[in-house]
């Protein structure tokens, strides 16, 4: 028997035996997504209620999900799917339930309560979600009482609206070749800071739109290390607000994992902008920012968008800054929601804990994207 | 490419020596001539012969009567630039030089200027380059008078001539004082070539803003935003409202239009409100319900 037939073999063994594991010791929340002990008419058990209904949700199997609530006759389908699945086009219309947890709070012989951790996947990353879900037994069966937390909706309106909007005209190719074409915008790094993170390295820094123009701008950054050798390249990614209007900054991150700073000689920094279509349309405001304490430090406050454009995704950046104005962090959160016109929608974001009891001011930056094609 | 198409030429025409039979001539041809002129070539001596003219751009045939006068018409033989004449008979091949030489008058021009945005008042900040060429797209020579005009609507426009010299002529100018998409213009002869220079104002020189109250919520809003030579600053700018109230913090980045930004903020008693164009502070008010 030859090398690669032995090899074949070990892996078909090993396929088999990771079968017959899952098979018999199957993982809780998988087994529930996979549609296990689903029951339209409720569960013999309390816990298995609430996991069949998760499991119905993740697989959107909204018709079955909705007729195993107990309370179904609070509210319509619509409304169900509209809390968990939002109203408007928004980052959780799109999002996937990756995982769920389900921790009881206490169960009696007719009622219980549990509480459930949602992690939904995103095309942003991954939020969370818990709710205190109520369970009742009817007839024998296990139920849950679903707390609806219906979802604002505008009122048909006609919003005026006279914000400005920039587009551009670029050369052509039928242009005389001494046509010169528009000039990108002058946008200028004001600050940088490298600093470590244990695993990493991260470059914190706040860019400037200087020109007069909107500008869409990225920055990358490269690591030279003792020897002049490129220990990496990254570039911000999401860590900043792309479309800058004139004058306005942006702060931005960039990680670099598993690279210490001790092996850093030099930091070279390259910021590209260009020139976009753009609309001053929405603005946004941010209202009663707060740094709460210890020991889960996070930035809070709550958005309000002050024109009449539904926001489908927005993104929110906070700078944190030491009593000396130094850079500490740049962390972010996205609103899994559509904020709509003048209602206002709360915001979180978290700050390290080696960082939250440094922090002495911080500033906040929106970045939302509208689209009726989401 | 040139040199070795000549001389492809020169070795096909050694050939075709042994091939034809004629008797000796002689080629006669002006030393230089302008692009978009006819150009006669003259020959003696009889029987049938080929005339070539090998260029910086191609090449010209003829098969000619020897002793006759060959007219060239200018579209053959425009571009600027040093030929050859070859004049191949059955027993000998003459030679001569022509120079073809751009025509005087300017047909085009091509027009540089830079930047396409630039802050007012800026001293020697537009640059405009013009290049000269006659209808055939040779580089005029000879030195030509420029016309550039700078011009900004409702003011009187800027001009200034210049002489090219070896078919380029260049200026500096200062952008004016006002803000605004400038016409920069270069003529020459029939030529002429328009470009759009966006001069745009400084930054904000003073900012005051006032506040009253809207239903519930508190409108601020800013007085007409200059720069220091009294432009409106531009449009889209963003001001930054701030309001701080028992701790909290509420911001809005607004962005100008014609100077004026505005934003709706929470209407606290004792919130302190800033305002805030970049670098530039503005003034600050404590609201105390509009009393």
């Amino acid at each position: 028997m030859n090398r690669s037939t032995l090899f074949a073999l070990f892996i078909a063994i090993t396929t088999v035996g990771l079968v017959v594991v899952g098979t018999i010791w199957p993982v809780h929340t998988a087994q529930a997504m996979a549609g296990a002990g689903y029951s339209f008419n409720g569960s013999s058990e309390p816990q298995s209620a609430v996991t069949n209904l998760l499991a119905e949700v993740g697989s959107h199997d909204w018709n079955a999900a909705y007729e195993s609530l107990a309370n179904r006759s609070e509210f319509s389908e619509a409304d169900f799917i509209h809390d968990l699945n939002g109203g408007y086009p928004s980052l959780r219309t799109y999002a996937t339930l990756a995982d769920f947890s389900v921790q009881p709070l206490h169960v009696l012989e007719d009622e219980g309560k549990f509480r459930v951790n949602l992690r939904w996947s995103s095309v942003v990353g991954v939020f969370q979600e818990s709710r205190d879900l109520r369970v009742a037994k009817e007839n024998g069966r296990w139920k849950v009482v679903w707390p609806l937390v219906a979802e604002q909706r505008v009122p048909p309106q006609v919003i005026p609206v006279n914000y400005l909007r920039w587009d551009v005209i670029y050369r052509g190719p039928g242009d005389d070749w001494a046509a010169q074409n528009v000039e990108s915008p002058h946008v200028r790094i004001i600050d940088m800071r490298p600093i470590d993170r244990g695993n990493g390295v991260s470059i914190l820094g706040e860019i400037l739109n200087e020109d007069t123009v909107p500008a869409f701008v990225t920055v990358k950054s490269t690591l030279i290390g003792k020897d002049k050798e490129v220990l990496g390249t990254e570039d911000s990614f999401d860590k900043i607000s792309h479309v800058l209007l004139p004058k306005q900054v942006s702060p931005f991150r960039i990680d670099f994992p598993n690279v210490a700073l001790s092996q850093v000689d030099s930091v070279k920094m390259q910021p590209s902008s260009s020139l976009i279509a753009a609309s001053a349309d929405p603005v946004i405001e941010i209202e009663n920012q707060k740094l709460s304490g210890a020991p889960h430090t996070s930035l809070t406050g709550e958005l309000r968008n002050e024109s009449g454009q539904i926001v489908n995704i927005m993104h929110v950046i906070g700078t944190f800054y030491d009593n000396r104005g130094q850079l500490l962090w740049v962390g972010d959160s996205y609103e899994n929601r559509a904020l709509l016109p003048n209602l206002p929608a709360k915001f979180s974001i978290n700050v390290p804990v080696d960082i939250a009891d440094k922090v002495a001011t911080f500033r906040v930056v929106t970045s939302s994207y509208s689209s009726t094609l989401l | 490419m040139t040199q070795s198409r000549t001389i492809c030429v020169v070795l096909f025409l050694s050939l075709s020596i042994w091939t034809q039979s004629a008797f000796a001539a002689s080629v006669s041809v002006p030393r230089s001539a302008e692009a978009g002129r006819t150009i006669t070539i003259s020959t003696d001596g009889s029987g049938v012969g080929h005339l070539y003219i090998v260029g910086p751009s191609g090449a010209v045939e003829r098969t000619i009567q020897l002793g006759a006068r060959i007219s060239i018409p200018p579209d053959e033989i425009s571009n600027a630039g040093h030929y050859t004449v070859f004049l191949i008979t059955s027993t000998s091949t003459e030679t001569a030089d022509l120079d073809i030489t751009s025509s005087p008058e300017a047909a085009s021009l091509s027009f540089l200027a830079r930047p396409s945005r630039l802050p007012v008042s800026l001293q020697k900040g537009v640059g405009g380059v013009a290049y000269i060429f006659d209808a055939y797209h040779n580089l005029v020579m000879q030195s030509q008078p420029v016309h550039f005009q700078l011009t900004l609507p409702n003011t009187a426009p800027e001009i200034h001539t210049v002489d090219s010299h070896q078919g380029v002529a260049w200026i500096q100018m200062d952008s004016s004082a006002r803000a605004g998409n400038a016409s920069f213009e270069a003529a020459v002869g029939k030529g002429t070539s328009l470009r759009v220079l966006q001069e745009v104002p400084g930054d904000a020189c003073q900012l005051r803003m006032s506040a009253r109250p809207v239903g519930d919520r508190l409108h601020v809003q800013t007085a007409p935003l200059r720069d220091c030579t009294g432009n409106l600053v531009a449009d889209g700018t963003i001001v930054t409202f701030t309001e701080i109230y028992d701790g909290n913090r509420s911001t809005v980045d607004a962005p100008l239009k014609n100077g004026i930004a505005e934003a709706d903020i929470p209407a606290n008693r004792g919130a302190v409100i800033t305002v805030a164009a970049g670098e530039v502070l503005g003034n600050q008010l404590r609201w105390n319900g509009g009393q």
